[in-house]
């Protein structure tokens, strides 16, 4: 059975908010790391609502909201969030009170935007949507995870409409951390970077990616998202496992149009590449992660990328490490890899027939 | 201090406080509720002012429903203060 | 395609010991795990009494036979004992713990770690003990300590993780994706939930008193419950205990941290676990309910049960008064005492009720019972309006 993608939003750090299509002027990572731009919240969000929410709620939010705003007829059966790290800024708020209160006098405000699945119960509750409300955190699978969930729930019958997401956040706490710890790029990430996978840290990112799926197929529907798997530290090698999830569609590498990879310019992603010897030999090969930052939940913006491609029949010039980036892509593959050595991989189509 | 000037201290820690960012101080009339369909505070804010009150003024709440009484408006606010403050005499 | 579900293994470590069998003692004996604190490290601590696991780090440590020296939160610490007694008792083999999925619950993750750091810039280990703090790692850990390769998530949806993390192992081997998922939930006592709900003022200072009029909020308490679900052909002949016959999750979308008077959100999950369990009001033998202790938990969804059951309330009763509120394990530590109550066939009381609420005609359960108990209904709320409820049925 087949799953659509009906609409998406993403809040990044390029101008992606309330457009299908990357636009013409990228930003680059300033004091190595890329934070979402600012947007308006209140176009998205009741005033009122605003003055508790961290600034990863607002931003979600605003996801999640102009993505539905852009359905008329959608209504969600269920809500599946993502995140590996979930409210930061308000943990190390109330982590950072209490170290210095003694555990006294603590303001309760931060402890309620920590927890993890705040952003789902803000959805339902600022939509009175009394549906299934799940969030999924499994570090960089996090995301795979909810997309699994979702599709499990449509393919079942559970539901016909599910709004699926995903987000992280980076603070100024956050990004001094990954320095002290050594993880922060010494140089920039550009699309040469990228494949030579010599720097030794990355570009922390942050951003929420908020997508409407239903198993009906209409005028909204713009592609279908037909498989996802995550594997768990594979040994037979990535081009047999890719070849195999592929098989399970009766495709072949060769027939995928688009392989849009997770590399990062450090050596623990340089497996991906290997991918591009010569499996997927009529394949444009893509990167984001110079462009979103990593983050745990960074292939939301992949696959907005991926949605956009197919639609569109191009991706912007910085994204292509290989092959043209003016054509049309009518399969497209998204593989991703997390530090533990497992891997997840994502396969969409234009298929709307 | 005089129960006008706590009452004008209030409406400034009020609005920091609980981030009320579009309300300007003389736009709180200290008589109105602050709950409900006055200022539109709920359940969470009177935990952020129980903490204010003790942090501020060294008044300790124990019970959430004394409070939602204390808080009613900020002119309440501003008597209890008054009467149960040892740092306001 | 839609296989039966049943339950094969059981694994719990609370304040009431280590161990089902342990646990189960405390619980007929009516028991309390309720205590001054003895293990977290907290400045309030004089101020509030805990559900604590009455062991130390090093002894859970030397329990599992691990290093003394490996640093490790105790969130998984709780979850290598349940989980590693739940595998035990299912008899899998080493290659079907290997094809086994593991769906776990957590709020704290490796906070208890996290939270010792006073100075980010002088720590020396911060990578170290930074790598456990994510949820997603605790379940990893656990993963790889028992030996399951298959697929493995973590949810995160407050005080209803675990609940949900079972109803998600259901679905999966309900509809064919896997045949065996270890399910439940795990969490540490940590000074940052301490605090947290200290600042929400719904702790009680003494023992809790769920449903009674007297009640004034919750303890926290820590544990890990595990069950291995299995679908019904693969289950080992004579190993399955139950059948996990209905889940459901809503949400009450009425305030983020408080439940709406009317207990909406609670109708919803109970009612849809009952539908996806094919069974009426009158069916259901007895409710473990989530039960907390604070005012208005307890208001609203005893307000719930009242109206969904009409006049078939069944017995219901919250053990959180004698465990303490577990936050992402309760709903695998309540499905472990679910599945007991219909294989022991008797229902257990918790403590310290006395009186209802004026405006409620129905009460608690106050002495342990025998008799037929054929459904067990058992929900776990969360922040967010996040209400699940788990239906487990007599085979």
């Amino acid at each position: 059975m087949a799953v659509y993608l009906k609409a998406s939003s993403m809040v990044s750090a390029q101008d992606t908010l309330n457009r299908s299509d990357m636009p013409e002027n990228l930003v680059n990572a300033e004091n190595s790391a890329l934070k979402t731009r600012p947007c308006n919240y209140k176009d998205y969000l009741p005033a009122a609502s605003l003055r508790r929410m961290s600034r990863i709620v607002k931003f979600s939010l605003v996801s999640a909201f102009d993505c539905l705003n852009q359905l008329e007829d959608f209504t969600p059966d269920a809500i599946i969030t993502s995140t590996g790290l979930g409210c930061l800024e308000d943990t190390i708020t109330f982590l950072t009170q209490m170290h210095q209160n003694e555990e006294k006098l603590m303001n309760p405000s931060s402890f309620i935007g920590s927890t993890h699945n705040s952003i789902g119960g803000q959805i339902a509750l600022l939509k009175k949507l009394r549906i299934p409300n799940l969030t999924h955190t499994q570090m960089e699978g996090s995301f795979e995870s909810a997309l699994i969930d979702a599709m499990m729930m449509l393919e079942d019958g559970e539901a016909n409409n599910i709004l699926v997401g995903g987000f992280d956040e980076i603070t100024p706490e956050t990004i001094l951390l990954w320095k002290n710890m050594g993880c922060l790029s010494e140089n920039e990430v550009n699309r040469e970077t990228l494949v030579n996978s010599t720097n030794k840290g990355i570009i922390p990112g942050e951003g929420a990616g908020f997508f409407a799926l239903s198993k009906n197929k209409d005028q909204s529907s713009k592609v279908k998202l037909c498989g996802i798997r995550i594997r768990h530290s594979y040994n037979g090698g990535l081009n047999v496992a890719v070849s195999e999830f592929l098989s399970e569609y009766d495709m072949k590498p060769g027939d995928i149009d688009l392989l849009i990879l997770g590399v990062d310019g450090t050596p623990d992603t340089h497996t991906l590449l290997n991918l591009t010897n010569n499996d997927f030999e009529n394949a444009t090969v893509a990167a984001f992660k110079h462009l979103s930052g990593s983050f745990n939940t960074d292939t939301t913006f992949a696959f907005w990328l991926a949605g956009c491609a197919i639609v569109n029949g191009k991706i912007h010039p910085e994204c292509c490490l290989k092959g043209a980036n003016i054509r049309k892509f009518k399969h497209v593959l998204l593989v991703n890899s997390s530090k533990a050595g497992n891997f997840t991989f994502i396969y969409l189509n234009d298929d709307l027939e | 201090m005089n129960m006008d000037a706590l009452v004008e201290e209030l409406k400034v820690k009020l609005i920091e406080q609980l981030n009320l960012e579009d309300i300007k101080p003389e736009e709180i009339n200290p008589s109105e509720p602050l709950f409900g369909d006055g200022l539109g505070l709920d359940s969470i804010d009177a935990l952020e002012l129980i903490v204010l009150l003790e942090r501020d003024y060294g008044i300790k709440i124990s019970d959430p429903k004394e409070g939602r009484k204390v808080f009613a408006t900020l002119l309440t606010m501003a008597e209890y203060i008054r009467a149960n403050s040892p740092a306001i005499s | 395609m839609s296989r039966k579900v049943v339950v094969t293994g059981l694994g719990i470590i609370s304040a009431l010991g280590t161990g089902a069998e342990n646990n189960m003692i405390a619980l007929s004996e009516g028991h309390t795990g309720i205590a001054s604190v003895e293990h977290l490290k907290t400045r309030l601590k004089d101020e509030f009494v805990l559900g604590e696991v009455k062991c130390s780090n090093d002894e859970l440590k030397h329990l599992l036979g691990i290093n003394k020296q490996l640093l490790i939160s105790r969130t998984c610490l709780l979850a290598f004992h349940a989980g590693r007694e739940a595998l035990e008792m299912s008899g899998l083999k080493e290659d079907e713990i290997k094809s086994c999925g593991l769906i776990s619950g957590t709020t704290v993750g490796g906070m208890d770690l996290t939270e010792q750091i006073r100075d980010f810039t002088t720590e020396k280990n911060l990578k170290k003990i930074l790598s456990n703090h994510p949820c997603g790692d605790t379940t990893e850990k656990l993963a790889s300590f028992l030996g399951i390769k298959g697929f493995t998530t973590t949810y995160n949806t407050a005080c209803s993780s675990a609940a949900n993390a079972i109803m998600f192992a259901a679905r999966l081997i309900k509809s064919g994706r896997a045949d065996r998922i270890l399910a439940g939930g795990t969490d540490a006592l940590s000074c940052f939930t301490l605090n947290g709900f200290n600042s929400l003022m719904i702790l009680d200072r003494n023992p809790c008193r769920p449903f009674d009029q007297s009640r004034s909020g919750l303890n926290l308490g820590e544990g890990a419950g595990y069950i291995l679900l299995e679908a019904e052909e693969v289950a080992k002949p004579g190993k399955a205990l139950v059948y996990l016959s209905g889940y459901a999750n809503s949400n009450d979308a009425h305030h983020q941290t408080a439940s709406s008077p009317e207990g909406t959100g609670a109708i919803l999950s109970m009612q849809k676990a009952m539908e996806v369990a094919g069974i009426s009001c009158s069916e259901v033998s007895y409710i473990n309910a989530h039960g907390t202790g604070t005012p208005n938990n307890d208001a609203s969804e005893a307000r719930a049960i009242a109206t969904l059951f009409g006049p078939n309330v069944p017995p219901y009763s919250s053990t959180k008064s004698l465990t303490g509120h577990t936050l992402g394990a309760c709903g695998g530590i309540e499905a472990v005492f679910s599945v007991k109550s219909i294989l022991n066939q008797e229902i257990y009381a918790g403590i310290n009720f006395t009186l209802s609420d004026e405006d409620l005609d129905i009460s608690p359960l106050t002495h342990n019972r025998k008799g037929q108990i054929n459904h067990v209904l058992s929900n776990s709320f969360g922040f967010g309006g996040n209400n699940s409820s788990l239906i487990f049925s007599k085979i």
